[in-house]
């Protein structure tokens, strides 16, 4: 516990001493949603009841896709480089440890990022919705959140082994938001890509968001969508956890903890 | 002359080094325009027209992404070296300092134009894209964008410069464009505020002409900008490089 | 049982041998040096006893602790400076980086602030221990690196290259600082491209090239061994490998050789050599006898072991 607090309060620290990072943070959903909310505007709404708070939530939810693979992947890439990463996996305290103490920042960076958003956004683009419902909404997210994270997992070790990520994660952050149905409904995707969709824990947790803030019908029903969250928690969370632990067994036989 | 074709030369090599070249040239100018034609095409359900849009969308998301990539290559290259340190050796040898940003900023918005070309080519193939603006047209725009394309990324080296961060400034930047050129929609769209923030940057001319405005105009206020931003950033690179020589900060980060 | 123990140590990267199968040992109090060019693999030894790296058969033992098997258990007892200021996390106060990891190494609350106030005072940092990082000096980055490897009290240190990038003022406190580290009873484990630091420094080194040790002794003794205590230096133009002359010759600049040739009794042999060199063709430019530096012992040693 003493490993993940001190992790958790060096990224804290280290955050806070990069202020312009802060308005990156406040900035960062309103100019991504800009494109979406003219977007739709340029159509009318289309079908839609509101596409700008159906947009919004989609924003505020793939937000975490953002914080995970930013957050995770890429930051332990700049350990790497700047050279602190070994300094760090000297130490006795297991590295899944340590990276976990960075998962609960990012998770806390990410809420954060969210919550702005949605209240920067509403003032900004104005917004609708059954906003009291939001706390019933936590029994998807927070499942979804695991899942998400242990996704993160994974990808931190792929970031250790490929050691140069940043188009892979600009990119991957970006396809994993639009399957996620983040600006329109997963159904109007290309039928492979909708499979593909249908995979990823984050189109459950925006679904069930949505349908409990904005109504309309879900993907599947709720109770299910539930259940497919729990599934995919456990086995994305034990898989990144597999996959770490691998490629750290593999970064310490191949050597290549310290180049870049 | 021979310090920026060393920078041409070093930075072409690097970069087909990674794997992920033929994906960021490749793939992703296709996959960031699809994904807001695909969320245009859910938004025509309504019965609005959609088929004229598809350029308007195209030619917005890949010039977009052009800025986009300048900004990261020649900001983030700049910082890559501050922390890696090899900023300080490559500063340190005689050649012009001008020569050493633009030659790897030149490549790469060669090589991210020509990316963006092929992703306008797939674009047309794989979603049926016509285009509003003659070939002819496109290619005057593509060529008067580049003077300013490098400014912009002059302007944003002397900011991660001064700032001794990357990721920031370059979300500052590519927001302005993102949110007040209309990269998704007609200028109409936006609201009138954001119309005249928009009237202020060249990428609105650049695409204004590529969806069919009055191209001698556009082209005419193009290069005005050329002179304008080049020149800016150039000033502001050299004082802030100046003055972060006098505080000794070049290492620093 | 020595603190440091490593037997038959063997790392492979693909069919590139980087160690091949070492073995020494270490005791407590001791400061021990690993000498070599670059890439002999030395690092790569510092990186297998620290858990960095796994080797690839052999076994490294930190007081006891088989370093592959339970590297937790190892690392308790180990403090390593690896890289020295990249190590270091630049927008963390000194204080802060200290407690951070503090608490990798299992130190909480006061005890962790005692542990780091003592380090800072220790290692004459207090005075700025809340500065951010990025405002110290290199010498000072150095000192907060060593600073967080003696956290854990370790019983083994390992330093690899510790003074590089220091100036001269700096580098001596540093040695004084490993001197009374090791004076502690701890051992100190120090690979160092500089000859004269370990020569000044270790109770004993071990040369490494090519992946083998090809010499290990105290630094007396190891000069003892280039058979008697002189070695004569002669500057030469004109040198050819074809020449077949004694020793090692080492390009100087300028189309310039200096031939080491140890000897047993310099008065009779610096003139024979001078003579002989001027038979084969080279112009003799100048000629002494000196005491034998570690320089010269690597020299020799690691020309023999290329010829063999």
């Amino acid at each position: 516990m003493a490993v993940v607090a001190a992790a958790f309060g060096r990224d804290r620290r280290i955050f806070f001493r990069y202020r312009l990072q802060i308005l990156r943070i406040v900035l960062d959903p309103l100019v991504w949603f800009a494109p979406l909310y003219f977007l739709g505007r340029a159509f009318g709404g289309g079908p839609f009841r509101d596409y700008t708070s159906f947009a919004l939530l989609g924003v505020a939810v793939t937000s975490y896709i953002g914080t995970v693979m930013w957050g995770i992947g890429f930051s332990l890439k700049q350990d790497m480089d700047t050279g602190v990463l070994e300094a760090n996996w000297l130490s006795p305290a297991s590295p899944s440890l340590q990276l976990l103490g960075r998962v609960v920042w990012s998770l806390v960076l990410g809420t954060a990022e969210s919550l702005l958003s949605l209240g920067l956004a509403g003032v900004v683009y104005g917004l609708q919705g059954q906003w009291q419902a939001l706390p019933r909404a936590l029994a998807y997210i927070g499942p979804m959140l695991v899942a998400l994270y242990g996704f993160g997992l994974g990808f931190a070790g792929l970031v250790l082994v490929v050691r140069q990520a940043n188009t892979i994660t600009d990119a991957g952050q970006f396809i994993l938001s639009t399957l996620s149905g983040q600006s329109m409904p997963v159904g109007d995707l290309p039928r492979g890509l909708a499979a593909l969709a249908m995979a990823l824990p984050t189109t459950y947790g925006l679904d069930a968001l949505r349908t409990l803030v904005l109504g309309g019908a879900p993907l599947l029903p709720l109770p299910v969508e539930q259940r497919l969250l729990a599934i995919m928690a456990a086995a994305l969370a034990a898989a990144g956890a597999a996959v770490f632990w691998a490629v750290e067994r593999h970064v310490r036989r191949a050597g290549t903890l310290a180049l870049h | 002359m021979s310090a920026l074709w060393a920078g041409v030369r070093r930075s072409l090599l690097m970069k087909l080094r990674y794997p992920d070249f033929w994906f960021a040239y490749l793939a992703w100018p296709v996959i960031f325009p699809a994904a807001y034609l695909l969320t245009a095409g859910a938004l025509a359900q309504g019965g609005h027209g959609f088929a004229g849009y598809r350029a308007d969308i195209v030619s917005g998301t890949l010039m977009w992404m052009w800025v986009n990539v300048t900004c990261w290559s020649v900001g983030g290259a700049l910082r890559q070296e501050q922390t890696g340190g090899t900023l300080e050796s490559n500063w340190s040898s005689p050649a012009a300092r001008w020569a050493l940003l633009t030659g790897p900023a030149l490549t790469d918005i060669g090589l991210s134009l020509a990316g963006m070309v092929l992703g306008a080519l797939e674009c047309t193939l794989l979603f049926g894209v016509r285009w509003a603006a003659p070939w002819p047209v496109a290619a005057a725009v593509a060529v008067a964008s580049v003077p300013w394309v490098l400014g912009v990324g002059l302007v944003l080296a002397a900011m991660v410069f001064w700032a001794k961060d990357v990721s920031v400034m370059v979300n500052l930047v590519r927001g302005l464009f993102m949110v007040a050129c209309g990269i998704t929609c007609p200028l109409a769209v936006l609201p009138g505020w954001l119309q005249r923030v928009g009237g202020a940057l060249p990428m609105t001319y650049a695409l204004d002409a590529m969806r069919g405005g009055p191209w001698g105009t556009d082209l005419v206020r193009l290069l005005g900008f050329d002179v304008g931003l080049a020149a800016l950033g150039a000033l502001l690179f050299a004082g802030v490089e100046a003055s972060v020589r006098r505080r000794g900060a070049l290492g620093t980060y | 049982m020595a603190p440091v123990e490593v037997s038959d140590l063997s790392k492979r990267f693909g069919t590139r041998v980087a160690v091949d199968h070492i073995s020494f040992s270490a005791e407590a109090g001791e400061v021990f040096g690993l000498l070599g060019p670059n890439g002999a693999g030395k690092s790569t030894t510092v990186r297998m006893l620290c858990g960095l790296l796994l080797p690839t058969s052999g076994v490294a033992r930190i007081a006891g602790h088989d370093v592959a098997r339970h590297p937790v258990a190892a690392r308790r007892r180990l403090g390593a400076v690896l890289g020295g200021e990249r190590s270091l996390y630049w927008k963390l106060t000194g204080r802060e980086y200290l407690l951070y990891f503090a608490a990798l190494y299992g130190l909480r609350g006061a005890d962790a602030r005692r542990r780091a106030g003592d380090l800072l005072a220790r290692f004459r940092l207090d005075d700025r221990a809340d500065e951010l990082v990025e405002r110290y000096s290199t010498g000072m980055k150095q000192r907060l690196a060593l600073a967080r490897s003696m956290l854990a009290d370790p019983a083994v240190l390992l330093l690899d290259e510790p003074t590089a990038g220091l100036d001269p003022v700096s580098a001596r406190l540093l040695r004084d600082e490993v001197r009374a580290v090791a004076a502690e009873g701890r051992t100190v484990l120090l690979t160092t491209h500089y000859m004269e630091e370990a020569d000044e420094l270790c109770q004993r080194v071990a040369f490494v090239t090519g992946g083998r040790i090809v010499a290990l002794d105290a630094p007396g003794a190891l000069k003892r061994r280039l058979g008697g205590g002189a070695v004569c230096r002669v500057e030469l133009a004109g040198w050819r490998p074809d020449l077949s002359l004694p020793g090692e010759a080492v390009a100087i600049g300028e189309g310039r050789w200096e031939l080491r040739v140890p000897v047993s009794d310099p008065a009779a042999e610096l003139p024979a050599l001078v003579a002989q060199a001027a038979q084969a063709g080279a112009a003799v430019l100048r000629c002494e006898s000196v005491e034998p530096t570690l320089e010269d012992v690597f020299v020799a040693v690691a020309g023999q072991a290329l010829r063999a």
